[in-house]
């Protein structure tokens, strides 16, 4: 055993008494029942008559040196809290040795809300006597107290009334401004939001310069690691690994991931399009860190999958990774608004869960692929503001499900596919300002359910056919100016209420 | 600090009692605040506690004094006094026997001794006492019941008494923490004894039966404070047998505490 530890345990058990409601019945069938590998809780053993003892914690062996900030993570009843208020000296053994050197401070969330009748400003005074502080001391940090809660005038309120949020500041604050050599945290700096957490941090990193050894309890892998260098990972009452925090939350978070493999070739595909996103920093996904909390990563579905990728605004760089074509059930794809550029993959043509795939607002390059047409679900295709060549392909015409197609704002070339007229249910079709050419296809004019139609600033030219006023029923929105039509706009069309018809400067065809 | 399972255990609890008198300044702020925040929301506040007790004491007056024929000055001084006094020994007990139960999330989140929270529930019920005391005092001028230096004899008694709930709350906390039925059962008991024990009638009442009062140590515990308020000398035998409850009770309260200290927080 190294000298220099703050804490150490040896062979710590604990086991604790308690008188449990069960029946003769149940009991013996809770003895046959091997524990399955999932069961949450200690080891709960039955003795006669209602006696049960809950193995809590079971030989454990920790030694923590002194400056150390180690972090414990389990899952709910793993004997976390326990361990903690062992180290304490709240709780004491029932087998082994805890030994600890210097003062230990404590910061558990039994203590929001000592007296919730009493004012913000008497809990500050309660909570900080509890912890040690004199009345004086107290005082004389109120001021600096009431800062940093930055509760204002709701010190003077019942903290009946404060939120959980708020009763966190309130206790953070007096804790901290104890200076313990060794202090324990259970599960409070996850509460606040953003900003407090920051400050929060701030405020406990200040307190490790003169102190010391920091111990953690939290069930999110990030607060862990946030504030942690080491980490124990504890499961039913046994230390199961102990070491550097990025080793212990990688096996961590892998065992909690666990049984999925489709989840994990999801995390791998994610990481790798992270690599390839290079040059921003902003995006947290990290092994360490469940999948569930990574940025714009929605999963869904039994088992769990990625559904949903919705990075928006996000300053992305680079090209558009290959490996979006491996998240095999996303059904949202939003990327818009980024600065991706180069071709659009291929292998997004795999997604065929894909419901929306918005790529607008990029710097996309190259043709549309053919591969897109093979989406089956998809009901929104938002390409526009791109910088995409080539002609509007055919292929898209059997994605029969789609609803919305945006593709204008690029530099599509070609004639508008009659093929088009196929999507019986679309009802947006944007295609103008681009370099398309030709006549429009009579075949739109079977899209009968199309309630915004905009082809304007193109080259399009000739006559528009007769069978475009069979839209005017849903038609709500035409743009066609800024093209080279000739003849008539067909009557049908005339009856639609927001048009550009003006700068369209075509007579309406007599009804002939 | 080292904790082993097996490490001696009478010095960790009694260092545990020393502690607390260390901590003093816990306590009486904690036991205040106790007392004070029950009445924070409530319009009169602390009134409450006069208007309870002096509702008790004129009925008391007004009915059984009537009724057991003595309804002069000194029956009023006499009953005042008991009441006042049964509401300490009954309120501190009945509450004792919860006290680590209800702090039970300070218990398990700070690691203070737990004798402090022993002393908070004695010092509440003390101020208490203080207030109902304004009952006493304010029947005392009614009956116009001149004040003789003779009164200043309760201190020690009062002194005694409270040291007799400073071992027996944390010995009935511990019994009241275990098994959870205690605290209902002594409510009942403490109400049945209110009646069993001469608070508002006389022991020499029982005529042949004297012995009821006389073997009953709540007869007592209330004779060594109420005598010299009434103008008399607490007996000899009073004494004996209330400092012989004490060194038994302080005996068996340090066993017990340092035995039970540590599986406290575990029943819990």
């Amino acid at each position: 055993m190294h000298s220099d530890y703050a804490i150490s345990l040896q062979d710590v058990t604990l086991e604790i008494p308690a008188r449990r409601r069960i029946s003769h019945r149940a009991k013996r069938e809770a003895s046959a029942s091997q524990v399955s590998p999932t069961q949450i809780g200690g080891r709960l053993s039955f003795g006669r008559g209602s006696s049960t003892t809950v193995t809590i914690l079971d030989g454990v062996n920790i030694a923590i040196s002194r400056g150390k900030r180690v972090g414990l993570i389990g899952a709910n009843g793993a004997g976390k809290s326990t361990l903690l208020r062992v180290m304490a000296g709240i709780y004491h053994p029932t087998r082994g040795v805890a030994e600890t050197r210097g003062t230990i401070s404590t910061l558990f969330p039994e203590l929001l809300g000592v007296r919730p009748d009493a004012t913000g400003l008497e809990n500050i005074l309660l909570t900080g006597v509890l912890l040690g502080l004199t009345k004086k001391e107290i005082s004389r940090r109120i001021p600096e107290i009431i800062e940093f809660t930055e509760l204002g005038d709701y010190i003077y309120m019942p903290i009946r009334t404060y939120s959980t949020g708020m009763r966190t500041r309130l206790v953070l604050s007096i804790a901290t401004c104890i200076r313990p050599d060794i202090l324990l945290v259970d599960e409070v700096i996850g509460v606040g939001d953003k900003g407090f957490r920051l400050k929060a941090k701030d405020r406990l990193n200040e307190m490790m310069t003169s102190a010391n050894t920091l111990v953690v309890v939290s069930q999110s892998p990030e607060i862990i690691r946030e504030f942690c260098t080491e980490a124990i990972w504890l499961e039913r009452g046994q230390v199961r690994t102990a070491g550097d925090v990025g080793e212990v939350l990688r096996a961590y978070v892998a065992h909690a991931a666990g049984t999925n493999a489709g989840m994990a070739s999801d995390s791998e595909a994610l990481l790798a399009i992270r690599d390839r996103l290079a040059g921003d920093g902003n995006l947290n996904w990290s092994p360490d860190v469940p999948i569930t909390s990574w940025d714009g990563v929605t999963v869904g579905g039994n088992p769990t999958r990625v559904t949903r990728l919705i990075l928006r605004d996000s300053q992305l760089r680079g090209s558009l990774p290959r490996e979006l074509g491996d998240l095999a059930e996303l059904s949202h794809l939003d990327l818009r608004n980024n600065r991706l550029n180069g071709e659009i993959p291929a292998e997004l043509g795999r997604l065929s869960k894909l419901v929306i795939l918005d790529l607008h607002g990029n710097d996309l390059e190259g043709p549309i692929p053919p591969e897109l047409g093979e989406l089956p679900d998809l009901k929104v295709l938002n390409l526009h503001s791109n910088r995409l060549s080539g002609p509007v392909i055919s292929e898209l015409s059997r994605i029969t499900s789609l609803e919305g197609l945006y593709l204008h704002n690029n530099r599509l070339s070609g004639t508008i596919p009659g093929e088009l007229g196929k999507l019986r249910i679309l009802d947006n079709l944007w295609l103008s300002n681009n370099r398309l050419s030709g006549e429009v296809p009579p075949e739109l004019g079977n899209l009968t359910d199309l309630a915004k139609l905009s082809l304007h600033g193109n080259q399009l030219s000739g006559a528009l056919p007769s069978k475009l006023g069979n839209l005017g029923e849903s038609l709500q929105f035409y743009r066609l100016a800024g093209n080279n039509f000739v003849g008539c706009l067909p009557t049908g069309l005339a009856s639609v209420a927001d048009t550009d018809l003006r700068q369209l400067g075509l007579p309406v065809c007599s009804d002939d | 600090m080292t904790v082993r399972s097996s490490e001696a255990r009478f010095l960790s609890g009694v260092e545990d009692i020393v502690q607390s008198f260390v901590r003093t300044p816990l306590w009486i702020t904690l036991g205040w605040y106790d007392f004070e925040l029950q009445y924070r929301r409530a319009f009169i506040g602390p009134l409450w506690e006069v208007i309870i007790v002096g509702v008790w004491v004129a009925g008391l007056g007004l009915l059984f004094g009537r009724l057991l024929g003595h309804d002069q000055g000194d029956y009023l001084v006499y009953m005042a006094a008991g009441v006042v006094l049964w509401q300490y020994v009954s309120n501190t007990l009945t509450t004792g026997a919860n006290v680590f139960v209800v702090n039970a999330r300070q218990i398990v989140s700070i690691n203070n001794p737990l004798y402090t929270y022993v002393l908070r529930n004695v010092v509440e019920h003390l101020v208490k006492l203080g207030i109902h005391s304004l009952v006493f005092i304010a029947v005392m001028a009614i009956t116009q019941t001149p004040v003789e230096p003779m009164v200043l004899l309760a201190l020690p008694g009062l002194v005694t008494l409270a040291v007799t709930t400073l071992w027996a709350v944390p010995l009935l906390g511990f019994i009241g923490t275990r098994f959870r039925d205690f605290t209902h059962l002594l409510r009942a008991v403490m109400r049945f004894l209110f009646f069993a024990t001469p608070v508002f009638w006389y022991a020499d009442g029982l005529n042949d039966r004297a012995y009821l009062a006389n073997y009953n140590p709540f007869t007592h515990f209330l004779e060594i404070v109420r005598a010299p308020l009434t103008g008399e000398t607490a007996s000899l035998t009073s004494w004996g047998v209330v400092l012989a409850i004490n060194v038994v009770g302080i005996a068996i309260m340090f066993a017990t505490y340092s035995r039970l200290r540590r599986s406290l927080t575990l029943w819990i």
